[in-house]
């Protein structure tokens, strides 16, 4: 094959991936974000009693959701960050479902913490660059 | 475990496509930049092959960038001569008339066991004989020689050879092909190879025939024969 085609082709492969890649992690951290500030807005509001209803059912999404995303995640990021983000997600759930404020709000924090540091990692910024 | 096997065949597959499509001189004598990017795709496909935590994507990516890069470089030298001087560099004359460039072999950063090294590797062991000598881009020292050193040529000598045309298999590992190159079907090879060595096309490791119908046959066991299959085709 006529090797100019296929440098074009890589180079729209590549510019697609990379377009799309940056769209799609932004809105899935940024959601997984935002669900588990919902969350702790939540236990917040009754520390004594974190294990509702609501609080499980929402930890039960996010996981799911998570379950998903993963697997495109484990493309992209070192395996090492995503399978912490997952155990820190799954002990999340864990732990409302034992009604223990201080470890769900250490694991909550946790989860908001590595979504920050994927994301100031992820974006072609200057210093992520150098 | 299984996951580095995997892993090493997309990387391996991955990495023979992007030097195919880099061109053969990937292979061979290669000019400063192809020697870089090859270095570096050798490095980059290493690292995701042999760790499983690092994404497979972090081998891909890189290898497919140098390769774009890689055409981009060869796509800007082609059109330009400055780039191309800028990326490649430029011959360098060694060695003139006047004997060896000492002036030019300290610009290449290069002593004189080197220039002789090299000029030893093209057989000339007396400097006297090279007339003038240049080191090319790709590292190769390319020598053209004193007149009265030069190699005879039939033309010097007013004689006129016929020209060989390239010689096309016809049997690798027992195996015949090119057979519409020569105008003949199996069962005809099959009936000149029993005639000439005694033995099944299975038997034969490597046969070739050129133009003028010379033909090489090598059998598995024994020593080689040799034939004209233009003769043969006729008498069979």
């Amino acid at each position: 094959m006529n090797r100019g085609i296929v440098a074009i082709i890589v180079f729209i492969v590549l510019m697609t991936a990379s377009v799309l890649e940056m769209f799609y992690v932004e809105d899935r951290i940024k959601d997984l974000d935002s669900q588990i500030k919902v969350l702790y807005e939540y236990m917040e509001q009754d520390k004594e009693h974190i294990d509702t209803s609501l609080n499980k059912k929402t930890i039960s999404k996010i996981e799911n959701q998570w379950n998903k995303d993963k697997i495109i995640f484990h493309f992209l990021f070192s395996h090492m960050q995503i399978n912490e983000l997952s155990y820190k997600i799954t002990a999340l759930n864990r732990h409302i479902h034992q009604n223990d404020y201080n470890m769900a709000n250490t694991a909550a924090s946790a989860i908001i913490k590595n979504c920050e540091m994927i994301l100031s990692y992820f974006y072609p910024t200057l210093q992520n660059v150098l | 475990m299984f996951t580095i096997i995997i892993r090493v065949i997309i990387i391996l597959l991955l990495v023979l496509f992007v030097i195919r499509m880099m061109g053969k001189r990937q292979i061979g004598e290669m000019q400063p930049i192809e020697l870089v990017i090859t270095y570096i795709i050798a490095e980059v496909a290493c690292v995701p092959m042999s760790d499983p935590a690092i994404p497979l994507f972090y081998g891909i990516v890189p290898i497919l960038t140098l390769f774009l890069l890689h055409y981009l470089i060869s796509f800007l030298s082609r059109k330009s001569l400055k780039f191309r001087s800028l990326i490649d560099g430029h011959s360098v004359m060694v060695i003139d008339p006047n004997g060896i460039n000492y002036k030019a072999l300290k610009q290449l950063n290069m002593n004189l066991n080197d220039l002789l090294e090299a000029a030893r590797s093209q057989g000339y062991f007396d400097l006297s004989e090279i007339h003038y000598a240049m080191f090319e881009t790709n590292g190769k020292l390319c020598v053209i020689p004193k007149a009265e050193y030069a190699p005879l040529k039939p033309s010097d000598i007013k004689l006129k050879p016929q020209q060989q045309t390239p010689p096309v298999s016809l049997i690798i590992d027992g195996k015949a092909i090119n057979l519409n190159y020569f105008k003949i079907n199996k069962q005809q090879l099959e009936k000149i190879i029993k005639a000439k060595t005694n033995k099944k096309i299975k038997q034969i490791a490597f046969a070739y025939a050129d133009g003028q119908g010379f033909t090489y046959i090598q059998p598995k066991e024994g020593k080689y024969i040799t034939a004209n299959i233009k003769e043969l085709k006729t008498s069979a």
